[in-house]
């Protein structure tokens, strides 16, 4: 029988359980309403939505593979947008919180610094679930319309074309949550430039890994051998050659992707902690 | 006042605050290391206003820094209500204002408070109705709907004052709370202060503004280039011992006269003289020879200087020590 020691630290753990969460959905909801009062996030928003229809009409441009062009173009613009305002977001947040100074009335309330750094991440995470839903949807539009004119049945696919967008938003939240760990102590402009070098090299993990296997040159073989270890390999989570081929893509090979962005996620988001911990303001 | 402190000491209050041997050395590579705070010893007892004075730069804002764990000491401890200040336990039982406080220009004031009443857990059924309350406490009512970056300094920092105080905090550490205010800003703040005490709260404030300081504060703390280098209670600080200021009335040029040569005299108009008297037989002798002139003693009590001329003798003595080592 628990003691009334034991009854009380555990009470005690669960309010702080309970409080761990209301403080985290307190600053999550107050970054995504943050966000959205940002002008630079909603323009590039109205610009990837308005670009979107621009592939319809710019199809007819690629005779014979106007699908492959609506899909190459949907999916690249909601990808490009998604990485702009995921880094953009990420790269600013904390820094813009310092600068202005009010962090100071934030870690002075009882909130731990995890608490205000995964409050943070899941804000953004949120700000970019509903514009790449936003911009998913017009996208799954304009697909469905392509097929009809293309007098193909609208949702071919449609369920690729699902994988490949998750795919594309955890690829998006890979990229941020690297993002926000560097700007746990860097600067805007320092991240931005170290996000998109990320996102080049991890685009290139099958040119790495080869050369990492095959070169001879023992510093080369290095570097390329550490950019393969610790890089997200990005190529894993673009369905796009799957979906033109009209390749099933199995479930299981969706959950693979989920647990290896999971991994890196929280060895990220574990960094950030103990670079943001042991930061003074 | 004082009876706060004394009730305080003698009843042997756990103290709210206690640092000891706070030392804070920034330190930046390829530049020369910045002692910011040096072997600073303070106690803060519950239910007084304690505040810690100097110029710019003597350490006063690292020193709230180290209090609310958000920079960590070099050297030496800080203890809130007996913890670590980066305890969440603790932060729920404090209220804190920065200096020229920033927040989130595109939220209005209500919002604002609702975030950060959001953050400090304040129950639904009960946060609309504080921050009415606080809002009205602070004077920006009719006001708050507005966005804070339309906002002029004064009433950023009101309503920075409201978000210090929305979970009703037992220690409220304030940082130049009444800087940038005009003279009824001013006044209201030193209000909200006054009436904090009243209701048994500590409150720490670091300020440069001197005189109101003075009319607010029951215990002080001067620093200058991070060393503390004088302290104490308000009647310590100002009342010069074995001195007392004279004011009497209705007295003849030459009684007049006679009492200007019993001590110094500050001023002297008609029937009027103004002067500082030794505690002991001179203090006597003149009280006796006013009653004898006919005179009316207008004003009798121990002589007082004011904070700033405390705060520049303790400034001038600690450059002086600093010349001599």
């Amino acid at each position: 029988m628990a003691t009334a020691t034991q009854v009380q630290a555990e009470s005690k753990r669960g309010t702080l359980l309970l409080h761990s969460w209301r403080a985290i959905w307190a600053i999550t909801r107050g970054t995504f309403k943050d966000t959205w009062r940002q002008r630079i996030i909603l323009v590039l928003l109205v610009f990837g939505m308005a670009v979107l229809p621009a592939s319809l009409i710019f199809s007819w441009l690629s005779a014979g593979e106007e699908i492959k062009f609506v899909i190459d173009t949907g999916l690249g613009t909601i990808l490009l947008f998604g990485l702009l305002m995921g880094i953009f977001m990420a790269a600013s947040m904390i820094p813009l919180e310092i600068e202005h100074r009010t962090i100071f009335t934030i870690l002075s309330k009882p909130v731990r610094r995890f608490e205000f750094v995964l409050g943070k991440f899941l804000g953004i995470a949120l700000t970019l679930l509903v514009n790449i839903l936003l911009m998913g949807v017009v996208f799954l539009v304009i697909y469905g319309v392509k097929q009809v004119m293309l007098n193909a049945p609208p949702f071919q696919n449609f369920v690729t074309l699902i994988q490949a967008l998750f795919l594309l938003y955890l690829q998006v939240m890979l990229i941020t949550t690297i993002a926000l760990t560097v700007s746990t102590v860097a600067s805007l402009w320092f991240n931005i430039i170290f996000s998109f070098f990320v996102y080049f090299v991890g685009n290139m993990s099958e040119v790495i890994h080869h050369i990492s296997t095959h070169t001879q040159v023992n510093a080369l073989r290095l570097l390329m051998g550490i950019f393969n270890a610790i890089v997200p390999h990005f190529e894993n989570f673009d369905l796009r050659q799957k979906l033109l081929l009209g390749d099933p893509v199995p479930w299981g090979y969706v959950a693979q992707v989920v647990g290896y962005t999971a991994q890196y996620v929280v060895v990220m988001f574990l960094i950030a902690y103990l670079l943001f911990n042991e930061r003074e303001f | 006042m004082d009876a706060i402190l004394e009730h305080s000491k003698e009843q042997k209050m756990e103290p709210v605050i206690v640092t000891e041997s706070l030392t804070k050395v920034y330190k930046a590579p390829l530049e020369p290391s910045v002692t910011a705070l040096q072997d600073l010893n303070l106690e803060v007892y519950p239910g007084e206003v304690f505040a810690l004075v100097g110029p710019n730069g003597s350490g006063k804002t690292t020193t709230l820094k180290l209090l609310l764990g958000l920079i960590f000491p070099t050297r030496g401890t800080a203890r809130v209500f007996g913890e670590n200040p980066r305890s969440v336990e603790v932060k729920r039982r404090i209220g804190f204002m920065p200096d020229g406080p920033y927040f989130y220009g595109h939220l209005t004031g209500n919002e604002l408070l609702d975030f950060y009443a959001d953050i400090l857990q304040i129950p639904r059924s009960q946060k609309k109705q504080r921050i009415e309350e606080l809002i009205e406490l602070v004077g920006m009512k009719g006001r708050s709907h507005l966005q804070v970056r339309t906002y002029s300094k004064g009433m950023i920092q009101r309503i920075g004052l409201a978000q210090a105080l929305l979970n009703d905090p037992e220690l409220v550490l304030l940082d130049e709370p009444t800087a940038g205010l005009d003279p009824i800003g001013t006044r209201d703040v030193k209000d909200i202060i006054l009436k904090m005490r009243q209701q048994g709260k500590t409150v720490f404030l670091c300020s440069h503004l001197l005189s109101d300081v003075e009319r607010i504060a029951d215990r002080v703390a001067v620093l200058h280039q991070g060393r503390l280098i004088r302290s104490g209670t308000m009647e310590e600080l100002l009342v010069v011992k074995g001195r007392f200021e004279v004011q009497a009335s209705r007295l003849s040029a030459e009684a007049l006269e006679a009492l200007g040569r019993m001590g110094e005299v500050l001023e002297v108009a008609d029937s009027r003289i103004h002067l500082l008297l030794e505690e002991g037989e001179a203090l006597q002798k003149a009280l006796a020879f006013i009653e004898a002139k006919g005179g009316h003693l207008d004003y009798l009590a121990p002589q007082r200087r004011t904070l700033e001329e405390v705060f520049i003798e303790a400034v001038r003595e600690a450059v002086g020590e600093e010349v001599i080592e």
